[in-house]
């Protein structure tokens, strides 16, 4: 007799953990199965059928600190971003990260190697040819008929060596003055009616930050001093003659009572938002911000010039550069996207809409007679492109800018004197690489 | 809300990319298939049969196939490093359990070390999937007449939920230096304790309201609402916690004093906030009393002024032997044990005459309340002894019944 075969006994409690776990497999495997097998019921010609998929986007923000507000604009902007797109990739959905730059190369570092990188990134352009320097990001090809639209100054900045590009310019972000159109009038046209203003009560703060300082510069004859040094030229007697000046200015305007200088920016900002100061030089992405709080009483202005020339400001450039994870329909979509972006109806409404960055199109002509905020703008772009060498500061490490500040905070405390704090300098701007 | 609820469903995007479909295929496999393949193993190998063995290293092998073949690795790091970690906790409790009494380590590691470990793991899964700080200033919605971001709202309930749990080591710290500077009793030095973790607590609270930006006047509107809803609805509760809070302050029910409780000597172990837990010597019982009985109803307490008992036993003896005999040797066995207190003096009592003997009482001191009866015990063995070696009877009852004859039969 054959005798029955039985299941030895579950012990109680190992049935329900099985069931358990099998409940958690398949709400784990039922999302990857989706993902894997994909929406196939509608078979179309892959030119006709729209993309779909979330990409990734990583901002990086420079100088400012996260907070809501900055996270909400930036929010509105991609949202503004992706309604647009929408018309062209229906089935799109962009998920927006605000990173500071700086702790970009180890979160990229992170990201990728979990193969979690941003499809994109919003970045200044030094950021961007760091990290493509580190390998953190993809290096792209564009079809020259798309880059002969952009602006060649930008295009030239993103191109390696090897014909390929960091990213795609995207924004120009120049430098102007804001101030407070209840307490100012008008913006000083030069440094000296500058002093004068303040001497009459007008409260004007300026950044010890090197980008944003690099403007006075050239309006006190120490712009070629600085790319000289920047250049590694040898130091001459007409370097220090133009340092000199420089220094010799700001002790001056240090000296005055309403002129305050702070570390960053973002603290111009706070200030100028809460009425304590009246007149700043300030990165037009943050015209917004100010306008929210000013409202029509915020004034935009061209920086003042000097004796030596006009203003000397950085602009910065925001470049869209590409993870080294995505699919290829994020690869896709992420292309597509980054045309899009530069395409002249996106360049002309954001233009339009929000005053606040200038066109990389060529073929966007931003609206100066209507918009003195615009005007402003492409004066302060026109004033940095004069002198292309002093964007070589912009590319400085956290550190050399660090010790930049320490040495001027110094000398303004009259912790050092003159001709060290040009010793100093000299040494600084000597030794300045790029990161 | 809806923000963080896209914000979370975006990261299933990941899973279109083929390198993360790859890792998180890895981690399903080894943690839910391991159970499996270490039945498979362990005939052949014992050591298949731990877990903790064969998780970790299929974790690294896979991770090594896959940075070998140049994949991203990232993920199914993480998962090793969090298990290695969720087992090094073992290794905390280990250590801990050297300084700490395990009944404190136990409330420690369920309350305070896992959840906070359970915390960091989700943190760094979350910062693979984002920026936490950037997800923190997500809005939830606008609370009490101010917009409640995620961050604001995640810190301050960490925040109330580690003082809550994590404050009773340094309040009792404090209380201990405050019992060394000023001289107070221990359950003092107890109800100290509580009461400094209960204020930390509020504090705590009133803060965590702060941060997340409530409108106070608003939150003051809605606690004048609801306390009279509350009041009617669970007015136990609160009786409860004032009365607890009420005895804390008279010192009357204190963590440490010993209470009699329908005849049992019990000692308090907590005063919470609904009800304080007795401890019950006789049967390692342990008594969830509300605080309003004991605000409401006589309590014995043994420990009020201080911790000392007088307690007694009750002896017989035959008749023929010398009452002051009985009571000097009575007397004599009490002062020989060592846990009945030399001073005051035990003193023996002659109470009655019965029946069949005489009735004696040994009185005596004692320090701890809690050990009555197993003093008690010890010194009636010893009465016993004693009576034996001097020849001193404990007699039983007994009756002497005569039998009458009945009237003659006519």
């Amino acid at each position: 007799m054959i005798p029955l075969l039985r299941r030895s006994p579950i012990p109680p409690g190992q049935d329900r953990r099985r069931a358990a776990i099998r409940v958690v497999a398949a709400c784990l495997a039922i999302p990857l199965l989706a993902s894997v097998g994909g929406c196939k019921g509608r078979r179309m010609k892959p030119m006709l059928r729209p993309l779909e998929g979330t990409l990734y986007i990583a901002v990086g923000i420079g100088e400012l600190a996260i907070d809501g507000e900055l996270q909400k604009e930036i929010r509105w902007r991609t949202t503004m971003l992706q309604n647009t797109f929408r018309t062209l990739q229906p089935k799109v959905r962009l998920q927006v990260e605000v990173f500071p730059e700086e702790s970009l190369p180890n979160e990229l570092r992170l990201r990728n190697s979990s193969g979690l990188s941003p499809d994109l990134l919003l970045v200044n352009e030094s950021t961007a040819r760091d990290l493509a320097r580190a390998k953190l990001i993809d290096t792209v090809s564009f079809p020259p008929t798309l880059l002969d639209q952009l602006d060649g100054g930008s295009v030239v900045r993103v191109r390696r060596s090897d014909g390929t590009l960091i990213g795609l310019p995207m924004e120009p972000q120049p430098l102007v003055a804001c101030f407070d159109r209840r307490r100012v009038q008008r913006s000083p046209a030069t440094l000296s009616e500058l002093l004068a203003f303040s001497a009459k009560g007008m409260e004007v703060g300026l950044s010890l930050d090197a980008v944003s300082l690099a403007w006075t510069l050239g309006p006190l004859g120490a712009i070629d001093a600085v790319s000289d040094l920047l250049a590694r030229q040898p130091v001459t007697p007409a370097t220090r003659q133009g340092l000199a000046n420089w220094l010799g200015w700001l002790r001056q305007a240090d000296q005055q009572q309403h002129v305050t200088f702070f570390p960053t920016e973002a603290e111009l900002l706070k200030e100028l938002t809460a009425g304590t100061l009246d007149w700043i030089p300030c990165r037009s992405i943050n015209l917004t911000r100010v306008r929210a709080v000013l409202g029509q009483n915020m004034g935009v202005a061209p920086l003042p010039s000097g004796p030596f020339g006009g203003a000397s400001p950085i602009t910065r450039e925001r470049v869209l550069a590409f993870g080294v994870n995505s699919s290829p329909v994020q690869r896709q979509l992420a292309m597509a996207l980054v045309r899009f972006a530069v395409s002249p109806l996106h360049q002309r409404d954001i233009v339009l809409r929000s005053q606040y960055v200038l066109p990389v199109n060529r073929e966007v002509a931003p609206q100066v007679r209507s918009s003195s905020v615009v005007a402003s703008m492409v004066e302060g772009r026109q004033q940095s492109l004069q002198r292309s060498k002093i964007r070589l500061i912009e590319g400085s490490s956290k550190e050399q800018r660090e010790a930049w500040q320490a040495l001027l905070t110094r000398f303004l405390f009259d912790d050092l004197s003159q001709q060290d704090a040009l010793k100093g300098l000299i040494e600084l701007l000597s030794g300045w690489r790029s990161r | 809300m809806n923000l963080l609820l896209m914000e979370i469903a975006g990261w299933f995007g990941y899973l279109q990319r083929i390198e993360v479909r790859v890792q998180v295929m890895v981690l399903l496999l080894v943690f839910l298939g391991q159970g499996a393949l270490c039945r498979r193993l362990a005939p052949r190998f014992p050591l298949a049969r731990r877990s903790d063995v064969v998780i970790p290293l299929l974790l690294g092998l896979f991770a090594l196939v896959l940075g070998l073949a140049g994949f991203p690795n990232g993920l199914v790091l993480l998962g090793l490093l969090l298990y290695l970690g969720w087992l090094g906790l073992g290794g905390v409790r280990g250590l801990l359990g050297r300084f700490i009494q395990q009944q404190q380590l136990q409330l420690l590691e369920t309350r305070l070390i896992r959840p906070a470990y359970l915390l960091v793991a989700t943190l760094l899964v979350i910062r693979v999937f984002a920026n936490p700080q950037d997800l923190a200033l997500i809005p939830l919605g606008e609370w009490f007449g101010s917009e409640v971001t995620l961050g604001s709202f995640f810190m301050a309930v960490v925040i109330v939920y580690v003082l809550a749990m994590g404050t009773g080591p340094p309040a009792q710290g404090l209380a201990w230096l405050v019992q060394r500077g000023v001289g107070i009793s221990n359950g003092s030095r107890r109800a100290l304790a509580l009461m400094i973790r209960y204020v930390v607590v509020a504090i705590g609270i009133v803060w965590a309201l702060d941060h997340v930006g409530f409108n106070r006047a608003a939150i003051l509107a809605v606690a004048g609402g609801l306390s009279v809803g509350l009041g009617f609805g669970i007015k136990e509760v609160f009786s409860n916690f004032v009365s607890g809070l009420w005895l804390l302050c008279e010192g009357s029910v204190r963590p440490g004093e010993v209470l009699v409780i329908e005849g049992d000597s019990c000692e308090v172990r907590s005063l919470g906030l609904r009800a304080a837990v007795l401890w019950r010597n006789r049967d390692n019982a342990e008594l969830v009393i509300p605080n309003q009985m004991f605000f409401t109803t006589t309590t014995v307490t043994y420990t009020g002024s201080d911790t000392l008992r007088r307690t007694q036993v009750l002896v017989s003896a035959a008749y023929h032997h010398d009452p002051n005999d009985v009571i000097a040797l009575l007397e004599d066995t009490a002062r020989s044990q060592p846990h009945v207190l030399p001073t005051p003096a035990p003193k023996a009592l002659l109470l009655t005459y019965g029946e069949s003997s005489i009735s004696y009482a040994l009185r005596f001191w004692i320090a701890n309340p809690m050990d009555n009866v197993s003093i008690c015990s010890e010194v009636q063995a010893a009465v016993w002894k004693a009576f034996q070696d001097r020849g001193i009877e404990i007699p039983f009852p007994q009756q002497v019944q005569y039998r009458m004859e009945g009237p003659p039969k006519s």
